[in-house]
């Protein structure tokens, strides 16, 4: 149950309901989008990809007509955006601007509120106040509003700054939201609908397909494309673990990658997995690599099972992994650990790609200690 | 929480909630080798089988399944914890059913991933605020070494139970929110000498319904508990409630513990790592920070892994047994049999031993139990039975049955082929009514069916109803059978489905005298009543044996003893080859 953010036209399409006004705009529809513009109308266009403070890095166009919003949005593009938004221009004083964001807690929804909105908030951090949703000093229909929809489309996080309030009427000029991902099937938003600040990287977004479609989970991100040190990780809390442990030694520029597969996932989903990252491996320019194989020792996936799929990748591209000189260290236990390692060994020695494999007598993290003395040997 | 005392105490069963062998079959393997006498796992509610098959010890056990909550409420009577594998989607609502069917039950350990902030939070206030200890959501789960293990925790092989000495009780708690990382710890304790008070994993999601908190608390509260080993993630603020607690003076025992994380630190933009919660929006939620406010509260703090390791090794030890006990080479059987028994004092049948019933010498009883599966409950089922074999053990040689045992013996074949041969004549046509009886019979009465609506339903399509109707016998010249069988009904309590056959025959028999209920009809309803009453038959129990032919077994069983009869009768007869006489044949071409 990740938090993950709503892109900014859908949070105020549900939010609001159907009195929004605003409009979606994506790069590869653009004149189609645009077409939806009144031609009458000044409008606010804004790169809708998550990302904060859009003002101050200049990801904000005001008063732009329908005619130019064409060419607006391409300059836009031109910055590395794909996604963006527009919304009929709201004239009103700074003065008006208000802060409040919602945040799910264990103890009820956590209401903080400041009379001072927009960019004012951060100029007044002592003005920020938690409220109960009962009590904060907005109409009540609109807290209602609120509320109802967080619940019902699972949101964890809203914050809308500015906000104004005119005769009961509130206006989201932004609005932030972030949405357990875990409430997706019963809520309106959609996979689509989620922004990422970053745009993932084609191996990124493979590996999040596989997590899709898998009762197993998977992560993969890129940290430094050139990286020396490649992790192939079990486990979400000993992956941090074993990462944790290059930014010990003061070496965390050197791993390429973060990323792990846990709950006891198929051959195939690990022969995938394999495949993804050592293909990011090979583009790396890291003068001297290693790939660290680690996990704790696993509750109940099974070890064999899963080396299995590892050694069908790793196969694959043996004679090229061998060319690089890239090594493979190994520290894995669980279920069928000293078959799955036994298997690995002879593996790795056979296509003279061994640095080491161990089992769980050793600390899980040295083996990043022996690839991190690899690379720098 | 619940205190681990209590929980030593009295450890508890355990319903499964969902299919997962290798997370069921752990538990059964820590029973066993803890020595319990039985498991606690004593079901699983899955639509898949009846039961499944589990190794004890090296054995094997059959534990049984229900297809919902509360056909396994009405079987078990009460549980104490669940097991609940759902998904994260229906993780909420089988929790709610669980509770709902067991409102004593004392908690349990939910699975899944994936299940909605919101439906945490709501289980939160429902059951852990009223007392209940649920463990999840996510993570393996809650283990009290030699007494309870409710999850995959310590490991799913039986090798890992044994070398982790998870069935020996010990003095380190063990506290992680990981649940690959719980293990490496448990590995990293018992490698350097020390056993568990216990071990619990709140998961990494954002909510567990087992908090830090509560975990710590239950650790201080737990008189065997002397050192809290803890393990950590950024994200979320658990660490300054536990930081808390221990300025506070509410944890006065040592805590030893690495926060993970650190790599976050690496990063202009906050990275999600693979927990829900482990992701630090802010400065106080980086692994830094609640290592620093940890350490100022007095907890042990190491920086690396390398460094938590020898801090747990300088926990006192404690004395652990080698336990030598193997449960290598286990294999399944292929199949089950409650029936019967080859043992090392002879052969058994039915749960008694051949040399009891021959010295009971009551064969109706044997063939009934033999039916049933089990002892009848009631003398009256073995005395209908016994009725039912005398009515029907043969009924003349003109009948398909007969005829084909008397060819087959005159052509010179043996007893089993003579026999066969009359038995395959069986079926919908020929001595098959009473299984079509007892379906009509039992519909009626389950489906609170109109009995004149049933009568005019066959009216219309003109087939008969099972059961109903004889060539000879008719209103005013009854069956001397029947009347026979009918003195059962003044036995019973209740007898709704013959009660229901009787108001068709009333139907029928005022459209034409010899549409009687029949001496099929009148066992098949009669059955079917004691059955219910006399041995507790459930509605769905009923339907299972209308389905595996249960009924014909009424008439097959006799009617062995019928053409076995006319076999030996034409053996010693012995007239020869049989063969129809041309003018019973009628010959006709085709075009």
């Amino acid at each position: 149950m990740a938090r993950v953010k709503l892109s900014e036209y859908r949070a105020k399409t549900l939010l609001v309901g159907d009195d929004y006004q605003g409009t979606s705009l994506s790069l590869e529809g653009l004149s189609k989008d645009v077409a939806k513009l009144a031609t009458d109308t000044a409008y606010i266009i804004k790169v809708d990809q998550g990302i904060k403070k859009r003002g101050k890095q200049g990801l904000v166009r005001l008063n732009v007509s329908a005619k130019n919003a064409q060419d607006t949005i391409k300059e836009l593009a031109e910055k590395g955006f794909h996604r963006f938004i527009a919304e009929p221009m709201f004239t009103h004083d700074d003065s008006e601007e208000r802060y409040v964001s919602f945040e799910r807690t264990r103890d009820g929804i956590k209401v903080l509120y400041s009379e001072h909105g927009g960019v004012s908030v951060e100029e007044n951090p002592d003005s920020v106040q938690e409220y109960s949703l009962e009590d904060v000093p907005l109409p009540k229909h609109f807290l209602q509003q609120v509320h109802d929809v967080m619940n019902t489309q699972h949101m964890s996080f809203v914050e809308i700054n500015p906000l104004v309030v005119r005769n009961e009427a509130c206006t989201l000029l932004d609005a932030a939201v972030l949405v357990d991902s875990a409430g997706e099937y019963v809520s309106s938003w959609t996979g689509e609908d989620i922004v990422e600040a970053r745009t993932p990287t084609d191996t990124e977004a493979a590996i999040a397909v596989l997590n899709d479609n898998s009762p197993a989970a998977f992560t993969f991100r890129i940290l430094n494309p050139d990286g020396a040190l490649w992790l192939l990780l079990s486990g979400g809390g000993a992956s941090i673990t074993i990462a944790d442990e290059a930014m010990n030694q003061g070496k965390a520029h050197l791993i390429g990658n973060y990323g792990e597969y846990s709950g006891g996932p198929s051959t195939e989903e690990t022969y995938l997995y394999t495949k993804e990252v050592l293909k990011q491996l090979f583009e790396s320019n890291a003068p001297k690599k290693a790939v660290v194989i680690a996990g704790g020792v696993a509750n109940f996936t099974d070890v064999k099972k899963t080396f299995k799929g590892v050694i069908q990748a790793l196969s694959e591209v043996s004679g090229r992994l061998e060319e690089q000189g890239v090594k493979v260290f190994v520290r894995r236990g669980g279920p069928n650990e000293k078959e799955g390692l036994a298997m690995m060994e002879s593996f790795l020695k056979e296509h003279n790609l061994f640095g080491s494999v161990h089992g769980s007598d050793i600390v899980l993290t040295d083996v990043v200690t022996e690839g991190l003395e690899y690379i720098d040997a | 929480m619940r205190n681990l005392a209590e929980i030593r105490e009295r450890p508890g069963t355990i319903l499964v909630l969902g299919n997962y062998k290798p997370g069921i079959q752990t538990t059964l393997d820590f029973d066993f080798l803890s020595g319990k006498d039985t498991p606690s796992i004593v079901g699983i509610v899955s639509a898949s089988a009846k039961f499944q098959k589990y190794f004890w010890g090296k054995n094997e056990v059959l534990i049984p399944c229900y297809p919902t909550m509360a056909d396994a409420a009405k079987a078990l009577g009460s549980v104490d914890w669940m097991f609940n594998i759902n998904s994260g989607r229906r993780a909420k609502q089988s929790t709610v059913e669980f509770f709902e069917a067991f409102p004593e039950a004392y908690g349990g350990h939910i699975f899944a991933e994936d299940v909605p902030e919101q439906h945490a939070i709501e289980l939160y206030e429902r059951y852990q605020l009223s007392g209940k200890t649920l463990v999840g959501t996510a993570g393996v789960g809650f283990l009290v070494p030699g007494f309870l293990k409710l999850g995959v925790v310590g490991g799913v092989d039986w090798r890992q139970v044994q070398h982790n000495y998870l069935t020996q009780a010990g003095s380190v708690a063990v506290l992680s929110a990981s649940g690959g990382m719980i293990n490496e710890i448990i590995t990293l304790v018992a490698q350097s000498g020390h056993a568990m008070s216990f071990a619990l994993c709140f998961g990494g999601d954002r909510w567990p319904l087992t908090t830090p908190k509560d975990a710590f608390l239950a650790a201080e509260a737990d008189p065997n508990t002397t050192h809290i080993v803890y393990y950590g993630e950024l994200g979320g603020y658990d660490e300054y409630e536990l930081a808390e607690l221990m300025k506070n003076g509410d944890i006065t025992k040592p805590v030893t513990c690495y926060i993970s994380g650190v790599i976050g630190e690496n990063f202009d933009q906050p990275v999600q790592f693979g927990h829900a919660k482990a992701l630090a929006g802010n400065q106080s939620e980086t692994a830094s920070a609640k290592r620093l406010a940890l350490e100022e509260a007095g907890a042990t703090v190491a920086k690396s892994m390398v460094e938590f390791k020898s801090l747990v090794n300088k926990l006192p030890s404690s004395d652990m047994k080698e336990d030598g006990m193997s449960l290598d080479n286990r294999s399944a059987s292929l199949f089950t049999s409650t029936i019967s028994s080859e043992k090392e004092d002879g052969y058994y049948f039915v749960g008694e031993s051949l040399p009891k019933w021959a010295h009971d010498g009551d064969i109706a009883m044997q063939i009934t139990a033999a039916l049933l599966g089990r002892k009848p409950r009631s003398e009256l089922t073995s005395s209908f039975v016994k009725t039912v074999f005398l009515l029907s053990v043969d009924h003349g040689p003109q009948v398909s049955g007969a005829l084909n045992t008397i060819v087959t013996a005159r052509a010179g074949k043996g007893l089993v082929d003579s026999l066969a041969a009359g038995l395959l004549t069986i079926g919908s046509r020929f001595g098959g009514a009473v299984s079509d009886a007892a379906n009509e019979w039992f519909k009626g009465v389950s489906e609170e069916k109109n009995p004149a609506e049933h009568v005019e339903a066959y009216a219309k399509v003109k087939k008969y109803i099972g059961g109903i109707g004889h060539k000879k016998y008719r209103v005013g010249l009854p069956d001397p059978r029947t009347e026979v069988l009918a003195s059962f009904v003044k036995q019973l309590p209740n007898h709704p489905h013959y009660d229901y056959a009787k108001r068709i025959e009333a139907i029928t028999t005022a459209k034409k005298g010899s549409l009687i209920l029949n001496v099929d009809g009148t066992i098949a309803a009669l059955m079917l009543d004691i059955l219910e009453t006399e041995e507790q038959y459930t509605k769905q129990q009923l339907e299972e044996l209308i389905t595996a032919d249960f009924f014909n077994a009424l008439f097959v069983i006799p009617r062995i003893v019928g053409f076995t009869a006319h076999y030996l009768d034409q053996k010693r007869l012995d007239e020869g080859l049989f063969r129809l006489p041309d003018s019973n044949v009628l010959l006709s071409e085709n075009d």
